[in-house]
């Protein structure tokens, strides 16, 4: 299935659909509202993307510096070419330290890799502690978003959901009490967990540390209860100095949510008394990616998901019409470089608006990335018979000026005189979900020639 | 060919950096004249609430008055003006907090942009404290507010200890069609008490 086809299930609810995209928006606004109190908001993004930029040609060294500092502060760090033997690390970490109940917080990169279904086999319990990712932990199904994973769902859903799995009151929809019935479950979990395995926001090079950014505390509470911590990052989260972290801090939280700063921004720097800290540096694909210096920029997101509140796609298609790790538009970038075929219609999700180069707070080209994927993937993704025949006929047709201006008035007299049921009919696919414009009564050739008299 | 050595050859090898980083961003002065207040509503925005204290003794007396610190059982202290109480003996291990009413923590420096305050626990046990109590009340220097994170960042040496954390108002989640809920999964309330 392609994206267009899953997004057409997701708008067969039309209620559901304008409450989605009212919700996505809000976000939108509240992001706008947080960059406009920032006076140095652009000088920020450029600065950003400076320093982003000059880490991935840079790479190697920052990487191999980072590693060289973490194990300074008794950290291991270990590296893992893909998802698999990121998999396996954790897993041998886990069984090494006798870790059978093991709690999560936000992370990307596990859910790119797959870690819980992995663990779950082998008979490992893992709870995401986030609560939107604990909502569709219990759902069985990937977040819709990459900081609101469950904003597709209405809260009677999560309150049936919780009644069920958590025994909260039947008919409880309180966003505030169903939150307390999480707090209750999730609470305990923490009290018992083994291991914590977190995500990475940012790791510095100079200092050997690595940052958390939570609003829950739960990234917190998972380290300081298990002796075990385990935090996940792909190779792209280096920056190099500590005092380059404001740059990042300052936009985060305001390009995602609208704060000034989550509630928690955790920096740990080796193992805390007692304990001990791994830290898996993940590839998977994202040497392959910088080698490609088109896409390369793509490895700059910070995970903000302001392009996804802002995407008039996303909004009115929803993040599992994606069917991908990293829905939106930054992943329709990321997603067919890992699986071109699977996700070949990612990059026709998009009406090429621009609008989310203009609130991404790396300044990430994506619209341009996302043409670009286009012809990459003509092999995978062609649109179909139609759209091939209709590209083929359109290409006689730029060849060939006579039969250009010839069609072009025929096009003119059709849409004059013919109605317009006739021309934007069942049979015009081009006409689903758009109108016809107005015939212009001449021909820009016609205008020229006029003016040139 | 060992996973490391593969994925650095993948990136082009390991070599000292051609370039120097980008020089450190650091914005235009801010023209700000309170910085106190600029901070108290920072932070309520966080959905914290600030207080700024006249010295050692108003200190003493804000622990005095305060309700929740008087009507604690549990009660975790930081600081050397007030004795922690353990009706059940002292905890040993962070587990012990389960039921923590009330947590005070001694923080460093607070940014007036965004309401956060550096708080770098002594030890895992005031680590856990700041995070399974019901409220925190952070107590920082008055002197300790600077304008934003690249301020603070300046004067930091946030690798110092194994863990320090920039806190930013109360734990709090919106994962239920956005409605804002204070008490995700740490403390229900944060009061900073600049002194």
């Amino acid at each position: 299935m392609t994206h267009a086809e899953r997004a057409a299930g997701f708008l067969r609810d039309a209620e559901r659909a304008r409450w989605h995209d009212g919700s996505l928006w809000s976000l939108r606004e509240k992001r706008d509202r947080a960059a406009a109190a920032v006076p140095d908001w652009e000088a920020l993004r450029e600065a950003a993307a400076r320093i982003k930029r000059h880490v991935l040609a840079e790479l190697p060294a920052y990487l191999t510096r980072f590693e060289e500092r973490a194990q300074a502060r008794g950290a291991v760090v270990h590296w893992a070419r893909d998802a698999a033997e990121h998999n396996e690390i954790v897993e041998g970490l886990l069984r090494e330290a006798g870790a059978r109940r093991v709690v999560k917080s936000k992370s990307m990169l596990t859910e790119e890799c797959g870690l819980n279904p992995h663990l779950e086999a082998r008979g490992i319990e893992i709870v995401d502690t986030d609560l939107g990712e604990r909502i569709v932990q219990l759902r069985h199904e990937r977040p819709s978003h990459i900081v609101m994973p469950a904003i597709h769902l209405r809260r009677q859903e999560i309150g049936a959901l919780f009644h069920a799995e958590l025994g909260s009151p039947e008919g409880e929809s309180d966003p505030t009490a169903l939150t307390l019935a999480a707090r209750r479950d999730l609470r305990a979990r923490f009290l018992g967990a083994q291991a914590g395995i977190t995500g990475v926001n940012f790791a510095i090079a100079e200092t050997g540390g690595i940052v958390v950014c939570t609003n829950e505390g739960n990234a917190d509470l998972g380290t300081v209860l298990p002796p075990l911590h385990i935090a996940c990052m792909g190779i792209e989260k280096l920056i190099p100095r500590a005092a380059d972290l404001p740059v990042f801090l300052r936009l985060l939280a305001r390009s995602a949510t609208g704060q000034a700063q989550t509630a928690y921004t955790a920096h740990f720097h080796g193992p805390r008394a007692g304990g001990a800290l791994h830290i898996v540096l993940v590839d998977n694909g994202r040497s392959r990616l910088r080698a490609r210096g088109e896409f390369a920029d793509a490895l700059t997101c910070i995970r903000c998901g302001a392009c996804m509140n802002t995407c008039p796609v996303f909004r009115r298609s929803g993040g599992h019409s994606y069917e991908a790790v990293i829905p939106g538009p930054i992943g329709s970038v990321l997603e067919p470089a890992r699986a071109p075929a699977a996700h070949a219609s990612l990059p026709y999700a998009c009406s090429l608006c621009g609008s989310c180069r203009d609130v991404c707070p790396l300044r990430i080209d994506l619209p341009r990335q996302l043409l670009a994927w286009r012809s990459e993937l003509a092999a995978h993704e062609s649109g179909g018979a139609l759209r091939r025949a209709g590209l083929r006929a359109a290409r006689f047709a730029f060849e060939r000026p006579r039969v250009y201006a010839a069609l072009g008035a025929l096009a003119r007299w059709a849409g004059r005189v013919l109605p317009e049921r006739w021309l934007g009919g069942r049979w015009n696919p081009w006409t689903r979900g758009r109108a016809l414009p107005p015939t212009p009564p001449k021909s820009f050739r016609a205008l020229y020639a006029r003016r040139q008299k | 060919m060992s996973a490391r050595e593969e994925i650095v050859r993948a990136l082009g090898g390991a070599v000292a950096p051609a370039a120097a980083p980008p020089i450190l961003y650091t914005p235009a002065p801010a023209h700000d004249t309170d910085l106190f207040a600029r901070f108290a509503a920072s932070l309520a925005a966080a959905g914290g609430t600030a207080r700024a204290l006249d010295g050692a003794s108003a200190l003493a007396e804000a622990l005095r008055a305060d309700p929740h610190v008087a009507a604690a059982r549990r009660l975790w202290s930081s600081l050397p003006e007030l004795a922690p109480r353990w009706p059940d003996g002292p905890p040993r291990a962070p587990h012990d907090f389960a039921q923590l009413d009330v947590a005070l923590l001694r923080g460093e420096l607070a940014v007036a942009e965004s309401g956060a305050v550096w708080w770098a626990p002594r030890d895992v046990l005031e680590r856990a404290a700041a995070f399974l109590a019901e409220r925190v009340v952070l107590v920082a220097p008055r002197a300790g507010v600077v304008a934003d994170l690249h301020a603070a960042y300046a004067r930091l040496d946030v690798a110092a200890l194994p863990y320090g954390c920039f806190v930013c108002g109360p734990s709090k989640t919106a994962d239920i069609e956005q409605a804002l809920v204070i008490g995700a999964h740490g403390p229900r309330a944060l009061e900073v008490w600049l002194v």
